[in-house]
């Protein structure tokens, strides 16, 4: 009957010893009137797959652009690998995001104009990579994320499930340290859900990504290791669990 | 519900809509005044022409060449007159004597009953130069002045025009003008004065093909700014289709929203053209500025002009939203562009073909019946052609780029362009019709500034000679030395000498004179020979020759090289009563005399329409590349997000402006000269010619680019701030 | 039938810790909150108060002059207010039985003042710790094995939902048990 842990300070609790990948300290943000984060700590460690939770219009994409360094807090500070992202430029975190991030949203991130293979050759080249090479490497990802057959398709030909799995193909091509993903299942089915988020954790995992998932649906949370609740701009509830 | 009320609806409230809808009014605004404003300048030129070229007196009321105007006395319902250009610092005056018989009843347009002899009527400008000027310089060639020539008389407030009463006696019948039209010069009878609103069909053909160049890119305006907002819109109408609406009752939606605000634009349009004109009528075109009232458009015409503009656009949107097959899920389901069909590109080759046959066959002599009309529809067929084959080049030339291309944003660029060859295209067409329209007129301009005087140099003919070639007759020719002697004395002249003719070539001068003139005397000389090509500015080639006998050919004038001195030695010519064979004028005023022709009017109106047709597309330009940002800003502003630089996005818009751009922009100045050509030969069965366009032309290519950068450069901060992370929605 | 399952001696204990009450206040307190089905016999209630003094998690403060153990008056000891916070913030295992219970403890918490909102949070983390050891156990698993993990896994988010639910809600509700 109480075999759960009770816990103390949930963002702290985390910490385990280990040097966190991402530290994010006391997090305030408002936009106009509206205190969007007030006072946030987070740790997110290497190699963990961490779902955000909470009611909607409680803060968390705004947590997760804080923490990708897409926003900055008013207040507080956000370290990546020891770098604090919060004293970078745009430019500096720009530069960051396309080397070390990796992003996934809820639809419409693919450009329409492109088949789904040169969609996630984008940020390759946009790294440098060669034209060649980056179509090879974009192949590979989308069998791996399996959509291999779909790569000539315009993302107007595609479900949704495909194109948001062409979407984690893109994310991930470069390999990057952290993937955040908002809502990658916002507008799937249940299965298709499944789908893309066994592939995604079954990729993260091989390439050692971290990833941060927000998502209202318990049944994708449960893919990931630990969960953040995020009420009224503070975390309520997190830390490992189980 | 009404189908306006349902229109309200889905735009109201909406400030993305507004805004577009704002655009479009506004667009369409500056459509509808811009061709009123070039519609009232075509107008005007025509009935300007037809107001200055009663000057031209062959084309009066039975006209007849007199040549013994002493003996043909004027009766009551006949005038005799003479049409002569003159000179004054550089401006050409026309000048037109006429003898009347008291009671004459012929009316001489703007000033009504011929001058008494002795006595002139000036035109405004020209009675305003001569109050600014001593009467030695200028005024004493006419006489008294009776009054000022009225507007009915003149072809612009700036017209330079003398009217003159003289002695029918004193009418010179073998004075001539040098231009190409010497049936002009003369004496002539006639019943009464008349113009023609073109001189000839060449000039209107000429005419029609400008009204083409500058309407061609005022439509492409008015199409690229109804399309604004295209995918925003699609996607509320979308909604509308998931909600019920069949497809026939939401284009009806979008023809009451394009059709009111067409409206609303083509008012203000017509308003500001309204407002603006006398603001254009002070644009000098050819002959001068225009008198205001000629740049007003007949109401029923502003009528036509709003109506025809406003069904236009309205039938489009209906006809564009029915085909564009907008089905309940909208855009997110949105079907790329059909592909371009090659057939497309057979008007342009339809076009070329026939305005080079049409050119050729008249070349080589043989015109075919109606060359006018088929080298307008040739020239349509051309314009046509590129706005239609641009599409297909462009396709063509994107799908062999999208290969070779590394970066992202060539791989972003190139695929939007193969999957919307249309819209990217349509975005430069405005700039593609402005180089090609440029091409035409600056090939065209070369045959009429083709030859220009030639070079100065220490031993050549001074600049500010003045030369007055004579048609003295052999009992005369003492008389003419005395009148010489006489211009002699006038202040500001260093020599006055006759030269009579030589029997073979050139004109002999005693070689006291020559040397005076400062040409190179053979030791021992009586008298030399110098070649005719001296007078024209050519070197001078002089050689002894024995003493004349024949009759004085020219009277040479030096001066002391100010402009005062040449004005007071020229009217001391025209005051001395030498028969003159030309009017006294420079070797330079002769030379660009030669050159005048009607063309230039048009010329003149070509630089405008150039003007305009590269400001139009350079706007267009800029409306249509927003409108393609905007179409893509949240897929762009989440590749922003993930880290994308905004250099590339501006590489991404460039690209798209400049593939389509380069892939026919040699095309548009090859057929530009093509078509000029043909239309410059075809119409004077290959007498003319086009030559290589003056510098003006590269200046204007290079500022229609630099328009287009910049055009696309004001994009980029729209680019920016659409695509900034604060305005993406990004769940 | 749920009412049956409410851990109704802790509730009875936890009613008490909102002051001292007789025995018939306390039945009347019970019923409001979980008795709409099956309201609390009297004699359940002496029952329980005796088994609950007995534990020493409640004590007689006072006896007024008649007869009858509704002249006894019991309140609530240090000891039984530790008992109900270890029950409070303890989350049930999901189970059928759990939303009656959850409920009891959201009411007793909002009614004592201690956060309710973290008596979910707590039933939250266990649902999804659950959730979590379901997927997990799904994965690479016979197709039967899978349907049976989903089917589990549906109805603990059906729980979830309700705790998130009730969640939004929970102001509304302190409002409704402050009035
Ligand atoms: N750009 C903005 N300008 C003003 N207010 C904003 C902006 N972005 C977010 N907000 C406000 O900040 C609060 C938090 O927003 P946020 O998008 O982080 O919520 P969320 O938790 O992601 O919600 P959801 O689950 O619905 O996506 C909300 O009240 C929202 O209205
Ligand atoms: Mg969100």
């Amino acid at each position: 009957m109480s075999e759960a842990k009770v816990m103390g300070s949930p963002s702290l609790s985390a910490a385990g010893g280990s040097v966190p990948l991402l530290r994010a300290r006391g997090l305030r943000l408002s936009f106009g009137f509206t205190e969007a984060l007030r006072g946030i700590h987070v740790d997110v460690h290497a190699g963990e797959v961490m779902a955000i939770t909470g009611p909607s219009g409680s803060g968390k994409s705004t947590l997760l652009h804080v923490l990708a360094g897409v926003l900055v807090p008013d207040h507080g500070t956000v370290e990546y690998k020891q770098v604090r992202l919060t004293a970078l430029d745009e430019a500096g975190r720009s530069r960051l995001r396309l080397g070390e991030f990796g992003f996934v949203f809820q639809y419409g991130q693919l450009l329409p104009d492109l088949s789904a293979v040169d969609n996630v050759t984008i940020p390759l080249l946009l790294a440098g990579t060669k034209r060649r090479e980056a179509l090879r490497r974009a192949e590979v990802w989308l069998e791996r994320l399996g959509v291999a057959e779909h790569s000539g398709k315009l993302p107007a030909q595609l479900s949704g499930g495909q194109a948001q799995r062409v979407a984690v193909a893109r994310a991930l091509a470069t390999e990057p340290a952290v993937l955040f993903a908002d809502e990658p299942t916002g507008s799937l089915d249940s299965l298709a859900a499944e789908n893309v988020m066994l592939a995604l954790t079954e990729a993260a995992r091989a390439t050692g990504t971290t990833v941060v998932l927000i998502t209202h649906d318990p049944r994708t949370a449960a893919y990931a290791d630990r969960e953040l609740i995020v009420r009224d701009g503070q975390i309520t509830f997190g830390g490992p669990t189980g | 519900m009404s189908v306006f009320s349902l229109a309200r609806l889905v735009t109201a409230g909406d400030r993305g809509a507004r805004i577009r809808l704002a655009g479009m009014a506004a667009g369409v605004a500056v459509g509808v005044a811009l061709l009123l404003l070039l519609w009232g300048a075509y107008d005007a030129l025509a009935s300007r022409a037809e107001r200055s070229t009663w000057t031209t007196l062959s084309a009066g009321v039975s006209p007849q060449q007199v040549s013994d105007p002493a003996a043909a006395a004027p009766s009551d319902d006949t005038v005799l007159a003479s049409s002569t250009p003159d000179y004054f610092m550089g401006r050409t005056i026309t000048r037109i004597d006429v003898a009347a018989s008291p009671g004459s009843t012929v009316a001489v347009p703007g000033v009504g009953r011929a001058p008494l002899a002795g006595t002139y009527y000036a035109s405004p400008a020209l009675a305003a130069l001569i109050d600014a000027h001593p009467a030695d310089e200028l005024g004493a060639r006419y006489g008294t002045r009776a009054g000022v020539i009225g507007h009915a008389g003149l072809a612009s407030p700036d017209s330079l025009v003398v009217v003159t009463g003289t002695a029918a006696g004193d009418l010179n019948p073998s004075r001539g003008g040098s231009g190409a039209d010497e049936s002009q010069f003369g004496v002539w009878s006639v019943a009464g004065f008349g113009g023609a609103a073109y001189p000839n069909v060449a000039y209107r053909t000429v005419a029609i093909i400008g009204a083409i160049a500058i309407l061609l890119p005022v439509l492409i305006l008015v199409g690229v700014v109804t399309r604004l907002g295209a995918a925003e819109r699609a996607e509320r109408f979308a909604t509308l289709r998931l909600i019920g609406a069949t497809p026939r009752r939401v284009a009806d939606i979008a023809a009451a929203e394009t059709g009111v605000t067409s409206l609303a634009g083509a008012f203000a349009g017509a308003l500001s053209a309204w407002l603006l004109s006398p603001i254009a009528a002070r644009i000098e075109v050819g002959d001068g500025r225009f008198f205001r009232t000629d740049l007003t458009v007949a109401p029923f015409t502003v009528i036509a002009v709003v109506a025809g503009v406003v069904a236009v656009s309205t039938a489009v949107a209906w006809w564009r939203t029915a085909h564009a097959g907008i089905g309940p899920l909208g855009v997110s389901r949105e079907q790329s562009e059909r592909r371009p069909a090659a057939f497309a590109v057979v008007p342009l080759i339809a076009g070329t073909t026939l305005m080079l046959g049409v050119t050729l066959t008249s070349v080589l002599g043989s015109p075919l019946y109606g060359v006018e009309m088929l080298l307008v529809l040739g020239f349509l067929l051309i314009s046509l052609g590129l706005v239609t084959s641009g599409p297909v080049l462009t396709y063509w030339v994107a799908h062999l780029a999208a290969r070779g291309v590394r970066g992202t944003a060539g791989v972003i660029a190139m695929n939007r362009i193969r999957q919307h060859p249309r819209a990217t295209f349509r975005a430069v067409s405005g700039l593609v019709a402005a180089v090609f329209m440029v091409s035409v007129f600056a090939a065209a301009v070369t045959t009429v500034t083709a030859q220009s005087a030639q070079a100065d140099g220490s031993d050549r003919l001074a600049k500010s000679t003045v030369l007055a070639y004579l048609a003295t007759r052999p009992t005369e020719a003492d008389a003419a030395i005395t009148q010489a002697s006489r211009v002699a004395h006038t202040p500001g002249v260093t020599v006055a000498a006759i030269g009579h003719h030589h029997p073979e070539e050139g004109v002999v001068f005693a070689a006291s004179d020559a040397a005076r003139l400062g040409l190179p005397v053979p030791a021992g000389a009586d008298h030399v020979q110098v070649a005719s090509d001296y007078f024209e500015g050519g070197p001078p080639v002089v050689s002894a020759t024995a003493a004349p006998d024949t009759a004085p050919a020219i009277l040479l004038i030096a001066t002391d090289g100010t402009a005062s001195s040449t004005e007071r030695a020229r009217t001391a010519v025209l005051r001395s009563g030498v028969r003159l064979a030309l009017p006294p004028a420079t070797r330079t005023e002769l030379a660009a005399s030669a050159l005048q022709t009607t063309a230039n009017r048009y010329a003149g109106l070509t630089g405008l329409g150039m003007l305009v047709a590269t400001i139009i597309s350079a706007v267009s330009l800029a409306v249509s590349t927003t409108a393609a940002i905007l179409d893509r800003k949240r897929v762009l502003g989440l590749l922003r997000l993930t880290g994308m630089p905004v250099s590339t996005l501006r590489r991404v818009i460039l690209a798209e402006t400049a593939l389509p751009l380069a892939t026919v922009f040699a095309l548009c100045i090859g057929l530009g000269f093509l078509a000029a050509w043909c239309v410059v030969a075809g119409l004077t069965e290959g007498r003319r010619t086009v030559s290589w366009p003056d510098r003006s032309y590269f200046l204007a290519l290079a500022a229609s680019l630099l328009l287009a950068a910049a055009a696309v450069a004001g994009t980029f901060r729209t680019a920016h701030k659409n695509t900034e992370i604060s305005v993406t929605r990004y769940e | 039938m749920y009412s049956v399952a409410v851990d109704n001696t802790t509730a009875l204990l936890g009613l008490l810790g909102t002051g001292a009450s007789h025995g018939y206040d306390l039945k009347n307190s019970y019923d409001r909150w979980f008795g709409m089905k099956k309201p609390l016999a009297f004699g359940q209630v002496y029952s329980t108060l005796t088994r609950l003094s007995r534990n020493g998690w409640a004590e007689m403060v006072g006896e007024e002059a008649g007869s009858g153990p509704d002249r006894k008056r019991y309140g609530i000891t240090s000891a039984g207010r530790g008992r109900v916070q270890e029950w409070m913030f303890t989350p049930e295992v999901p189970s059928e039985t759990l939303q009656s219970n959850l409920f009891a403890k959201t009411i007793i918490a909002l009614l004592l003042g201690d956060p309710a909102g973290r008596v979910l949070d707590l039933q939250r983390a266990q649902h999804t710790a659950q959730m979590r050891e379901l997927t997990r156990e799904k994965k690479g698993a016979a197709l039967e094995t899978v349907l049976t993990c989903d089917y589990a896994l549906f109805h603990i988010e059906a729980d979830l939902r309700w705790i998130d639910l009730t969640v939004s809600r929970l102001s509304q509700l302190r409002a409704a048990v402050a009035g």
